[in-house]
């Protein structure tokens, strides 16, 4: 009888194991997907909040020259834009205005907009290395690819999960690939790498310099390495922002847009 | 004693700003050089006894001063200086300073020699005041109205030359302006340009919106004493851009002088350095019979074009980040004549540019384009 129990005990437990391994290689995939997931949008959110105002400076830096620029933004969410440009002075009143996929410009000096059409997405964003897809696509990240913690790295001496970011099908993005390194001290992104459809690294975004502004930690300074182009990189640097305020929806429109200065 | 005033003026202005810079006052502003070459065609030169090889120097030196006053409350400046050298007489002139929807005369010639002269003017003064949904515009200013890239049918106030290269802004036009918001891309526009008598003043007004990811206009008024009606849209087909405008122009006393005038456009970005747009443009003010053409107006600046039907194509190619090159192209389709322009612009630092340019015009004997002349011009500008 003694012996009989304890078969049946032995049963239920390899039974018990049997169903926890069978849960764990039929869940844990999934389990580990939401996670990755998660993480990716916590990083995104701490980025860009409900909604923003800061001032920038935009670096281009080549081998052969360096331009700086100075603008001012406003975000809701991933959305609505608007980007003015404060200096140089030629350049200076030049806006930017993203409502979801649309973009407008309004260049000051000839006081004229331009709508952009689609084939120009690629074209680059006021001679940076960031695109007019840059802009419009920000929200793919979150929503446009899917996402998996493929291992957990170092990253300027700070532990991450390396993310890879996988374009759903029929997703309008033009990325092959994605790796999205978080640090896992505070969820903050710390890189990300672009690969096109055959696998080439182009771009490389590196986040640093990481203080508090606005009320929340984040990292002051992004620079975007051009692969294609050695030696080429363009470097945001954020001077103010806040975060969470209440934007009117008057400002992404085409009344300001096209109101001078 | 109004032309001392507003000397005195921005005097003031630029004293306040180098003594007490302020968030309440802005200024901006920029100096242009352009000397150019030009070769007239034979005929042309003998008949006006003006010499065929010909040098021009246009200087332009442009002061943009915003004052804040209070709360979304502003005024508005953009004065300018031009001196202008030519060696010859010219057959168009390329520094006109003066258009037809300006009503007070704010430009006057200290210097008017034969061969030289400098002249000020002031090309935007307006008070801009906005108030709930509601933007007030009242003085010199610009008003934008239509999508074409090369021409604009639709823009009954400023319409600029696409052969031009000494300015690149369009006229200031005198009115009263007020432009109601009803939503982020839907908009009323009412605009009142006064003219000398109440019944030669021109009014009319664009409503635009946007639907389905076009943004569309109509648009409608009374203008040089004829009744206009159009419309607009800029969209996306397929990754191209498309926009069209048009317009049809009818007086009432005379509706034999009917016509309709529209243009349509695409462009499209085929890499991330090359860019190509093409535009057709129905001029219905225009004549398709060369005996016809209005020589008069277009040599005063007060029509573009003479002819009926134009094809113009444009490419543009980055050299360099900081080098782009364009290439112009224009066609009257009717009697075939044409023009080409080229032009190479390279960002020497983040205030300064140069560029080289060159236009070519072909075309039989009093043809469009035979009257114009040849050019070649360098053109550096410098912002502050």
């Amino acid at each position: 009888m003694k012996a009989r129990s304890e078969i049946t005990m032995r049963k239920s437990r390899i039974v018990g194991l049997v169903s926890s391994f069978l849960f764990i290689v039929a869940f844990a995939p999934a389990a580990f997907c939401q996670n990755a997931d998660a993480i990716i949008r916590r990083a995104e959110d701490l980025l860009r909040g409900k909604s923003s105002k800061g001032t920038f400076i935009m670096r281009v830096i080549t081998p052969e020259y360096t331009r700086e620029m100075r603008m001012e933004t406003w975000w809701v969410g991933t959305d609505k834009a608007l980007i003015v440009i404060r200096s140089p002075k030629r350049e200076a009143g030049n806006k930017t205005l993203k409502i979801k996929n649309e973009i407008w410009s309004y260049l000051r000096n000839t006081e004229t907009t331009i709508r952009i059409p689609p084939s120009m997405m690629l074209q680059s964003w006021n001679g940076s290395d960031f695109t007019n897809d840059d802009l419009v696509r920000e929200s793919s990240v979150a929503d446009d690819y899917t996402h998996k913690i493929v291992s957990t790295d170092v990253v300027q001496s700070e532990k991450c999960w390396k993310i890879e970011l996988i374009p759903k099908p029929d997703a309008p993005v033009v990325w092959g690939k994605l790796y999205y390194w978080v640090r896992q001290t505070d969820n903050l992104p710390a890189r990300v790498e672009y690969y096109d459809e055959r696998g080439k690294l182009m771009r490389t975004m590196v986040f640093s310099d990481y203080k508090v502004m606005g009320g929340r930690k984040l990292p002051a300074t992004w620079t975007m390495i051009n692969h294609a182009d050695p030696g080429h990189r363009t470097e945001f640097e954020i001077l103010d922002i806040s975060f969470d305020i209440k934007i009117s929806d008057r400002v992404f429109s085409f009344q300001e847009l096209e109101r001078g200065n | 004693m109004v032309k001392r005033a507003m000397i005195l003026l921005l005097l003031s202005l630029f004293w306040i700003r180098e003594t007490n810079a302020q968030d309440w006052l802005s200024f901006s502003g920029y100096v242009m050089e352009v000397p150019v070459y030009q070769r007239v065609n034979g005929t042309l030169a003998r008949f006006f006894g003006t010499d065929r090889d010909q040098w021009l120097n246009v200087a332009r030196v442009r002061l943009r001063p915003t004052v804040s006053l209070w709360s979304n409350a502003r005024v508005s400046l953009e004065y300018e200086i031009t001196s202008f050298y030519h060696s010859a007489p010219l057959f168009f002139d390329i520094a006109t300073t003066r258009n037809k929807r300006q009503v007070v005369d704010l430009t006057w010639n200290p210097v008017n020699e034969p061969k030289y002269s400098v002249i000020h003017f002031v090309d935007r003064l307006h008070f801009d005041q906005r108030v709930g949904f509601a933007d007030i515009v009242i003085g010199r200013q610009r008003i934008a109205w239509g999508t074409g890239r090369i021409w604009n049918p639709t823009d009954l106030f400023n319409p600029i030359n696409p052969t031009s290269f000494a300015k690149i802004e369009k006229d200031g036009v005198d009115a009263a302006l007020t432009k109601l918001t009803f939503g982020d891309f839907t908009d009323l526009t009412l605009v009142y340009n006064p003219q000398e008598g109440w019944k030669t003043s021109n009014a009319g007004f664009r409503f635009r919106t946007n639907f389905n990811e076009y943004d569309m206009s109509i648009v409608g008024g009374h203008f040089d004493k004829r009744v206009i009606v159009g419309g607009d849209f800029a969209g996306n087909l397929f990754q191209a851009g498309v926009r069209g405008e048009g317009i049809l122009s009818a007086d009432r006393h005379n509706l034999s002088s009917s016509f309709a005038s529209f243009i349509l456009g695409i462009d499209y970005q085929f890499t991330s350095k090359f860019y190509g747009l093409t535009e057709y443009h129905f001029n219905g003010e225009g004549t398709k019979d060369k005996s016809g053409y209005d020589l008069l107006r277009l040599s005063r600046g007060e029509i573009i074009n003479v002819g009926r039907d134009y094809l113009a194509l444009q490419a543009s190619y980055l050299v360099h980040p900081l080098v782009n090159s364009m290439l112009s192209y224009m066609r009257n389709l009717d009697d075939r004549s044409q023009f080409f322009g080229l032009l190479v612009s390279c960002s020497v630092t983040d205030e300064l540019a140069v560029a080289l340019g060159g236009q070519l015009y072909g075309g039989d004997d009093f043809t469009e384009f035979w009257y114009y002349p040849g050019a070649v011009y360098l053109k550096a500008d410098y912002y502050f």
